[in-house]
């Protein structure tokens, strides 16, 4: 049994828990948007199985360059490299959207903005799944113990959330006509997420300083979440029970 | 309940202490190699996983401190004013002469929070739609007692909220009811 399995096994469950109650908390306690994770959950597999590596792969060929070559890679290359995740992944995440059946989830722009958190949220566990099976068929980290894949679990946790936050941005622009904004928006933060680990890959930065961009992302992204997203309270403020009101 | 209390009331029952476990475990998981296998980590990762104690310890500290007084939460109703508290860790005094409103609401919880999860909210929470409230409550945003007094928001869960509505409103001044 690969030894990252029981570790893979608790952050799927764990972030599927943490961050489907957060959806439906935050949604208006509705199950309805929870149900469309499911849609982000094989994404991940198939953007890179089928897209990413076929496409990362045979650009390299075609090129004549090796993998593996680090700081000697062309830089054209180094920037193909960083932009395959952000360009493929933020386009996939959104792909069920165009089932019919999904998007008329999707009727309001706040009702958008959740369905991106969904899908998201979805793809991310569904990456989590993946980079577990990867690691478990590299056989790299066999000498470990399984609980010494906590930062997996931590890293993961915060990457799932973010994957949601991403997906949220694209649509939430899309909702208000301006996709290719919104799909920018998404690369653009994708592309700083993963830029510590670029970085860190490179040896041009310690693991710290690679982390660092994860935090960076997490906050701005909180920030911006905490700005965008629907506010219930006007709708919910007329089912208040007043009991005192000093001003009747 | 406090000498001074003329009656105290408990909190709604909830599993914010559940939550407040799980995620202690879960502050608690990336410690795990380093408090089963002290000698695992040797040079800067030692160092790094010192740190990680140093900056995770208090938290954990606190969520132990949460946990066991989580049972001595009450709303005590004396003679001056409503106190508020959850053993020592926690204690608002609330002068009903300052106390302006009264509602039962659903509030919005947003990203930001102290001590704020499931089943359990303490300290300054801010919520998206109304700001930042008092919280010493057994649940996290749903049917929050919000209670409005000198400027300030205090929100609670009293288990049996007519009762204590009803010995709250005794209390207040006579006036605009």
């Amino acid at each position: 049994m690969p030894t990252i399995l029981p570790m893979a096994i608790i952050t799927i469950v764990v972030s599927a828990l943490l961050w489907g109650a957060f959806l439906y908390a935050y949604s208006g306690r509705t199950w309805r948007f929870v149900r469309l994770m499911v849609w982000g959950l094989p994404l991940s597999a198939v953007v890179n199985l089928f897209v990413k590596s076929p496409v990362g792969q045979g650009v390299g060929t075609l090129a004549g360059i090796d993998p593996g070559l680090g700081l000697d890679t062309p830089v054209w290359f180094l920037v193909f490299l960083f932009l395959l995740s952000p360009v493929f992944e933020e386009l996939i995440k959104v792909v069920p959207a165009l089932v019919p059946s999904v998007r008329r989830h999707a009727t309001t722009p706040d009702d958008a903005l959740w369905m991106g958190v969904a899908l998201g949220i979805g793809f991310g566990i569904g990456e989590a799944a993946y980079l577990g099976w990867q690691i478990a068929l590299s056989g790299a980290y066999e000498q470990y113990a399984w609980f010494m894949f906590t930062g997996f679990l931590g890293e993961r946790l915060v990457v799932v959330l973010l994957h949601g936050f991403m997906t949220a941005l694209l649509m939430w622009f899309a909702a208000r006509g301006r996709p290719v904004i919104g799909y920018l928006a998404a690369v653009g933060t994708h592309a700083l997420l993963n830029s510590g680990a670029m970085l860190f890959q490179l040896g041009l930065v310690a693991e710290g300083v690679a982390g660092l961009s994860l935090l960076v992302v997490l906050v701005v992204a909180v920030i911006v979440f905490e700005r965008i997203r629907p506010r219930y309270r006007q709708d919910q403020a007329e089912s208040d029970v007043v009991y005192y009101s000093a001003d009747d | 309940m406090s000498d001074a209390a003329l009656s105290s009331f408990r909190p709604a029952r909830s599993f914010g202490w559940a939550w407040l476990m799980a995620i202690m475990a879960l502050v608690l998981a990336p410690m795990a190699p380093i408090l089963t296998q002290p000698g695992v980590f040797s040079g800067d990762e030692a160092v790094g996983a010192w740190i990680a104690i140093a900056v995770i310890a208090p938290i954990v500290m606190l969520m132990l401190l949460a946990l066991v007084s989580l049972p001595q939460m009450r709303y005590d109703l004396e003679r001056d004013a409503l106190l508020v508290s959850c053993g020592r860790m926690l204690r608002y005094r609330v002068p009903y002469a300052e106390i302006t409103d009264v509602r039962r609401a659903d509030l919005t919880p947003s990203l930001w929070s102290s001590m704020r999860m499931p089943g359990l909210a303490l300290w300054t929470v801010p919520y998206a739609d109304i700001g930042r409230v008092r919280m010493c409550a057994t649940r996290m945003a749903k049917g929050i007692l919000l209670i409005e007094a000198g400027g300030m928001r205090y929100g609670i869960t009293p288990a049996d909220e007519q009762a204590f509505v009803t010995a709250l409103m005794m209390m207040l001044p006579k006036r605009g009811r």
